[in-house]
């Protein structure tokens, strides 16, 4: 008697054990169907529209002509203090700003700025917005990525 | 079986049931997923388009050195007369900035003229134009020593109440006093000006300022200057003496002039002169529902998605409006996208062998049209065999070359070229149509079967030539 009873809890707790390994692989089969067809796509449209509105409003503002009237420090220091007020709480972004001299023969880019807020995320957006000096010959490019905090 | 046994395997089915059922789950979410990645990426690819061409289009009206001002149904210019910059270069650099230096690899723009040519910017007329109006503010060249007002139809009073014009001459100075009694250092001729009076449909009210660099004025009207209105069908022009140039404006002519405004040598009409002017224009339509554009289009295509935007270009700082003008049918098929015109035909070059100026655009907004094989025919055949078609410049059927069959081809031989695509919008050439050796086309009578990509055809029959 003793012997059939071990028997029979032996062959239960089998079938648990094969039936906790059937769940966990049906769990990990799921896990891996969801997370291979998570869309990037989607999850980077808020990032994408931000990017492109930033880019829009400062150009608005004129925050970009602004910068041809100045000097590289008042326009370095001016975008350190204004830019992470147009970037949303939960975001974070790196601006790349280049000025270039339309010289008759080509390009001569001798301006550069930079600033950033915050410290990198996994998925990033970029826009990229122009702006231009006609009656001094010269055109700007800012360039910006966009990410979740 | 025994019930334990039994029990094992409902127990066994009811997990490979469920587990089945749990994966199908998964499997449709995928999916799911995917056609809302792919519905996304669509409109970021839209978002895209019509950002970057709202951002170029915007810059591009700054090119003309204008600033343009609204107050309700009054727009108001404010310009300088000659150019203070070089805006063919500007727009030239603008136009090469963009395409090589703003654009991501994806990314392609291209500007159009009204008739849809492809340009440089710096290509494009130096006008604005002013809608539903069809009136034009607009320079001779890009020099702008000579500015124009014009109707694209006839000059009404219902287009157009009043006309404004204060020049500001920061350089120039009246060689006398512009008071009563100085009547010979200004001259109205031809005049068809009234006070008042006018009664035609085409009389406009207007007032002149002309202000030199002391500050002293002739206005119209004034002391000197008894008229308000002019008419656009009659000319009236005023000449006025001033040191370095003259001034002359011109109010109506035969071609649609609302008014003209030049410097020229003195006494010497025919010799332009420059001298600075910075000229306000007011111009007070019936309503405030009007808009400015410039005269030509501004497209973006994203090549990986064989996506495209057209917009018209702004002429003032608001979004520009995206081409409506025709927005062909769902359905519409390349050929009825085709449209021709072989008005300018002719045989030439070599033994007459050449047939040249068969133009033809793609009138579509959102469709490519691509051509994959002609049929081109000609009477009288008299055994003519056909060489080569060559469209803007390339060789896309050749005897010895471009496309099947091999070899040169009598009268009614569909020619297999390689693909010629035409972007939406656009137009060009048949450079030439080539045939042998000893071949005079001169005289000859063509029809030409044209067969696109998605199998429509199109009949096109011109001549003689």
């Amino acid at each position: 008697m003793f012997g059939s009873v071990s028997l029979k809890g032996f062959v239960i707790s089998l079938d648990a054990i094969v039936a906790v390994l059937i769940a966990i692989t049906a769990t990990a089969a799921v896990m891996g169907v969801i997370s291979t067809s998570k869309s990037q796509s989607y999850s980077n449209m808020p990032l994408h529209r931000t990017a492109e509105d930033v880019l829009t409003l400062m150009d608005k503002q004129g925050v970009f002509r602004d910068m041809y009237g100045k000097n590289d420090s008042a326009v370095q220091a001016e975008l350190e203090s204004t830019f992470s007020d147009y970037i949303p709480v939960n975001m974070g972004a790196k601006l790349n700003v280049t000025i270039c001299t339309y010289t008759g023969s080509g390009f001569s880019c001798g301006r550069f700025f930079q600033v950033q807020k915050g410290s990198g995320g996994e998925y990033r957006s970029s826009a990229r917005r122009v702006f231009a000096n006609m009656p001094n010959n010269q055109y700007g490019l800012a360039v910006i990525e966009v990410w979740y905090e | 079986m025994s019930k334990t046994n039994k029990k094992g395997f409902i127990f066994a089915l009811l997990t490979l049931l469920l587990f089945t059922t749990l994966l199908a789950l998964a499997i449709n979410l995928r999916v799911d997923r995917g056609k809302v990645s792919s519905w996304a990426q669509d409109m970021i690819v839209t978002r895209k388009l019509l950002y970057t061409t709202d951002d170029i289009a915007e810059d591009v009206q700054f090119g003309l050195g204008t600033r343009v001002q609204r107050s309700g149904d009054t727009l108001i210019i404010y310009d300088h007369l000659p150019a203070n910059f070089s805006l063919n270069t500007s727009l030239y650099g603008y136009d090469r900035f963009v395409k090589t230096m703003y654009l991501t690899p994806e990314m392609r723009v291209q500007f159009y003229d009204e008739a849809g040519n492809e340009i440089s910017l710096n290509q494009m007329n130096p006008t604005i134009i002013i809608y539903p109006y069809n009136i034009t503010y607009g320079y001779e060249d890009y020099g702008k020593r000579e500015l124009s007002v014009n109707c694209q139809e006839e000059c009404k009073n219902n287009l157009l109440n009043a006309v404004g014009l204060n020049f500001n001459l920061t350089d120039s100075n009246f060689t006398w006093n512009p008071v009563p009694g100085n009547e010979s250092h200004y001259q109205w001729s031809p005049n068809f000006l009234y006070n008042g009076t006018c009664s035609w449909d085409t009389c406009i009210n207007f007032s002149l300022v002309v202000r030199d660099s002391l500050g002293r004025s002739y206005t119209c009207p004034g002391p000197i200057c008894n008229y308000n209105q002019f008419r656009t069908d009659k000319k009236s022009a005023l000449s006025i003496q001033m040191t370095p140039c003259w001034l002359e404006v011109i109010f109506g002519n035969s071609e649609d002039n609302i008014f003209l405004v030049r410097l020229h040598e003195p006494g010497n009409p025919d010799k332009e002169c420059e001298s600075d002017v910075n000229l306000e224009t007011a111009l007070d339509f019936p309503s405030s529902e009007y808009y400015l554009n410039l005269p030509g289009y501004v497209r973006v295509t994203d090549i990986n998605y064989n996506a495209s935007r057209v917009l018209l270009l702004p002429g003032e700082n608001i979004s520009a409006r995206e081409l409506r003008r025709s927005v062909e049918p769902p359905n519409y098929t390349e050929s009825e996208c085709f449209v021709w015109d072989a008005s300018n035909v002719w045989a030439g070059g070599s033994e007459d062998r050449y047939i040249y100026g068969f133009r033809m655009s793609n009138s579509c907004t959102g469709r490519f049209l691509t051509i994959t094989k002609v049929n081109v025919s000609w009477t009288p055949n008299t055994g003519q065999q056909i060489e080569v078609v060559n469209i803007n410049g390339t060789s896309y059927w050749a005897y010895n070359g471009a496309g099947t069959p091999d070899g040169r081809q009598p009268s009614g031989t569909l020619l297999d070229m390689v693909d010629f695509s035409m972007y939406p919008l656009t137009s060009t050439n048949i450079t030439y149509l080539r045939f042998a050796s000893g071949n005079n086309m001169s005289g000859e009578s063509f029809t030409i079967d044209f067969y696109f990509g998605d199998n429509t055809t199109k009949h096109v029959a011109f001549g003689p030539v």
